[in-house]
């Protein structure tokens, strides 16, 4: 697979904490989870403590549909980490997931088919051993394991 | 034109260099302050208040003690003012609060910052480090071409108007002989030719780093008027935090800046058009472009065509960032966000050596945060509009 080099990669990794972890956890099994307010009726992304709507603690996990929206995006050439160099160029973005938090995340698509509002959806990609989200045009469904 | 807060009775600014070999951010802070004192005419013994900045790698807590210590200061009123390039303008109203407040009567501002080859970075543990920083986002560059992307693609905004704005921002750098860009200007096509760095951010629409300090001396009305100096003074002031991930942000073509701006022209009973200078934030092109679209002197997404039918020298029909923005004058990290203030007082006291608008009244400065994070805006006025009559204090 073309991504396949991300797997050598040897770049920082996330700094997860006891309250992150199933997020960490679904994502290794190829899943994206995240926190759902059972008080305001929110999805929460990224985890936290208390919700930031309503400030309730009543968050649980579920997993979300994958699907998604690019809101923005940008092709790294002279990356901020040098680590990264090893793969530019590259592109990050800034996703509006369908239940509505917005996260950013690896996009693997060519640079000709990046467009703001395209439709995308969720897989993961070994980074260096460590599985992150990124999102790819719907059709593509392979998962790295 | 409401009642002045405050007045800024003096600046001082070290001329920037790209690398330090060795200095201290104390040391440099140090340098800066002394400048603002002389230029102010006042005493050490007279400054009572003092506000400093975050020193990352150097000094992670106490840093107002520290810097205290090291100036041999004792103030009534001290703290670190931690809103990433926002910082500078971020001191200003801050100090003319604590002057309101009775807390001290003459505060010194002042951030700054060294390039050695030594230089560590502060380990992180925080939302942007776990769910940013892993995907190869790190810094500021990526933030920043995503902002001028969704610009681009929601308003069908040009490179070539993005260019503009450093090839003005050059231009005006060859009228300082502080800034980085002094003797090297540049015209649109050489933005445009410069290196992607990250897509469509060009290597010549990002700042360059550099090392520098600015200090800015702040007291109040009352008080400017027994010193034989002229002052600028404050007149609005607003700020506003929205988010600290470009993920999290709650909108990419507007940001905390409207609502800041909005504050500060209401506070001062000005509008944006009454300025006499705008001393914009400018880390990268596109936050150029945001300010003046959000600021109103112009409609969104036609930042392009404001340009085109302005000039934005000191002489021109729109005097914009005349030091040179730090996209001319060079981005001494913090200390970026204060040079807007610097610029502003030179201009309304006349002394801004070369580069003189004529019978500058006001001026707009912004600072700018974080990834459109933070952000405050002040409105400043001189003497004569302040006082009734040009000149006083000198």
């Amino acid at each position: 697979m073309k991504y396949t080099h991300f797997a050598n990669l040897k770049v920082p990794g996330p700094t997860k904490t006891p309250l992150t972890e199933p997020f960490w956890q679904a994502a290794a099994k190829g899943e994206l989870h995240t926190q759902y307010c059972e008080r305001c009726h929110s999805y929460v992304f990224y985890p936290r403590e208390v919700c930031p709507f309503c400030w309730s603690n009543q968050l649980t996990w579920c997993q979300l549909s994958g699907q998604a929206k690019i809101k923005t995006y940008t092709t790294i050439w002279k990356p901020g980490h040098p680590s990264w160099a090893a793969v530019t160029p590259y592109t990050v973005g800034v996703i509006q997931l369908a239940e509505g938090p917005s996260m950013l995340a690896l996009l693997l698509l060519e640079r000709e088919q990046l467009e703001i509002g395209l439709p995308v959806s969720f897989k993961t990609i070994n980074l260096g051993g460590q599985m992150m989200p990124a999102f790819t045009i719907p059709e593509d469904q392979y998962h790295d394991k | 034109m409401s009642r002045p807060k405050a007045a800024i009775i003096g600046v001082g600014e070290l001329k920037p260099c790209r690398v330090t070999d060795g200095a201290s951010t104390l040391g440099m802070l140090a340098q800066a302050s002394v400048l603002a004192l002389h230029d102010a005419g006042i005493d050490k013994a007279d400054i009572d208040g003092l506000l400093v900045g975050p020193q990352v790698g150097e000094t992670p807590q106490h840093v107002p003690a520290t810097v205290a210590e090291y100036l041999g200061l004792q103030p009534s009123m001290a703290n670190v003012v931690d809103l990433g390039g926002a910082s500078g303008p971020g001191m200003i109203w801050r100090a003319a609060a604590a002057i309101e407040a009775g807390m001290c009567h003459t505060v010194l501002c002042v951030l700054g910052n060294h390039r050695n080859q030594d230089a560590l970075r502060s380990p992180n543990r925080n939302p942007i480090r776990e769910f940013d920083v892993p995907f190869g986002a790190s810094g500021a560059n990526a933030t920043y071409a995503q902002l001028k992307q969704a610009h681009m693609a929601k308003y069908q905004s040009k490179d070539e108007d993005f260019a503009l704005i450093t090839q003005w921002a050059r231009h005006n750098a060859q009228h300082h002989h502080h800034a980085i860009f002094n003797g090297k200007p540049c015209d649109a096509n050489d933005v445009l030719q410069s290196p992607l760095i990250a897509e469509p951010l060009h290597l010549y629409e990002i700042v360059m780093p550099v090392a520098g300090a600015e200090a800015v001396i702040v007291t109040s009305v009352t008080r400017a008027q027994t010193i034989n100096n002229p002052a600028a003074y404050l007149l609005g002031a607003g700020e506003k935090v929205t988010h600290r991930a470009l993920s999290q942000a709650p909108d990419l073509t507007s940001g905390p800046l409207k609502p800041a701006m909005a504050h500060a022209f209401k506070q001062s009973n000005t509008s944006v058009f009454d300025m006499s200078l705008l001393s914009l934030y400018d880390c990268y092109t596109i936050m150029v472009a945001l300010t003046l679209e959000d600021s109103g002197i112009c409609p969104a997404g036609k930042f392009g065509d404001f340009i085109r039918s302005n000039t934005l020298g000191y002489d021109g029909s729109c005097p914009l960032n005349t030091h040179g923005g730090q996209l001319g004058f060079g981005q001494p990290d913090l200390a970026g966000g204060m040079t807007h203030v610097v610029e502003a007082v030179h201009q309304l006291r006349e002394s801004a050596t070369g580069r003189q608008i004529p019978s500058a009244k006001y001026a707009l400065v912004t600072g700018n945060g974080a990834t459109l994070s933070e952000a405050v805006a002040l409105v400043l006025g001189s003497a004569s509009v302040v006082l009734g009559k040009p000149g006083v204090g000198r």
